[in-house]
């Protein structure tokens, strides 16, 4: 039994492929797989079609992959929203949309966007300015530059303040 | 082979002994003999084979279900497999034993073929190896069933 009319099922475990079971129908094959999917101890299941090329070399098309067949049983079974975690070493876009993914979203029929008001939105002028990670302050560097430039601007601050006061006196005095 | 039979045809019942025979088989070893029976086959029975495969080729039937021995008018237990009719829905199920043999896992097969009566028949086949004590294929399991062509 060889030829186009050969599907043969192959399953990934234990680290390899090996052969399960062959048809001369690819539906059949197809259904095969697909009880297999799932299985304890199977990782991976395809169904390959040989094909013999004009030259009589025998080689394989895998027309059923359970890695890219759709899965809407395991749509269905979606884990719960997880708590947004720091992941070190991810990159910040990429720990922003896993942590977006993982939360649940509001329908969209729910209440319609309402028009702000004009004291909100400055609020939320003002929220846009702020450091969009909070978690920037758990770096204790972060901490010590902000501290030493708040210190410094706030001390620049100071120092106009009494040079004006300065200024101010002479002023009081010369006339 | 000469012809696909049409989608569908009698797959449940392929699907049915594959799934028991899949439910004793484990970490990539085939079952065994005794595994199997322990299973319940009360609804596929009639449609099922076993045969002892002997290391001198001549494989024996040690069972023959009661639908394939009434459409091969004989019981053919205990007989050699190569003493069933060419003509014959059992015929068809055991064509490609060899091939299970081979390659050690199920193999299914379709097709049509003509029965004694003369008429054209679509007939869906699978057989399953099961491991002897020893290690090798002990026995193979399988079932046949069809129905007419057209």
């Amino acid at each position: 039994m060889s030829g186009e009319n050969t599907f043969e099922v192959h399953v990934f475990a234990q680290g390899g492929w090996r052969m399960e079971s062959i048809y001369d129908d690819k539906e059949l094959a197809v259904a095969a797989a697909k009880l297999l999917v799932g299985e304890g101890g199977i990782e991976m299941v395809r169904v390959a079609q040989e094909v013999i090329t004009p030259d009589g070399k025998r080689k394989y098309r895998v027309v059923f992959n359970s890695e890219t067949a759709p899965k809407p049983a395991a749509r269905k079974k979606a884990a719960p929203a997880a708590p947004a975690r720091r992941r070190p070493g991810v990159p910040k876009g990429l720990r922003t949309a896993t942590v977006t993914a993982n939360l649940p979203r509001r329908p969209q029929s729910a209440a319609p966007p309402r028009p702000k008001p004009e004291k909100e939105k400055k609020e939320g002028a003002t929220q846009a300015k702020r450091p969009k990670s909070p978690s920037r302050w758990a770096d204790p560097a972060f901490r010590k530059h902000m501290m030493i430039y708040g210190g410094l601007g706030g001390g620049l601050i100071l120092a106009a303040y009494m040079g004006l006061l300065v200024v101010q006196r002479i002023i009081e005095k010369l006339y | 082979m000469a012809d696909t039979p049409p989608s569908g045809i009698e797959r449940r019942l392929v699907l049915r002994l594959l799934g028991r025979w899949r439910a004793v088989h484990s970490d990539g070893a085939m079952p065994t003999l005794q595994a199997m029976s322990a299973q319940d086959f009360t609804d596929i029975g009639h449609s099922l084979f076993l045969i002892k495969v002997e290391a001198s080729g001549e494989h024996t039937f040690v069972r023959v279900g009661e639908q394939l021995t009434l459409e091969a008018r004989a019981d053919f237990a205990g007989h050699p497999i190569a003493d069933v009719p060419e003509d014959t829905l059992l015929a068809q199920g055991i064509a490609h034993h060899a091939t299970t043999v081979a390659k050690r896992v199920p193999v299914s097969l379709g097709g049509t073929f003509t029965n004694r009566a003369g008429n054209p028949w679509f007939y869906r086949s699978i057989i399953l190896p099961l491991r002897s004590p020893r290690g090798g294929i002990g026995h193979l399991i399988g079932a046949v069933n069809g129905k007419p062509a057209g």
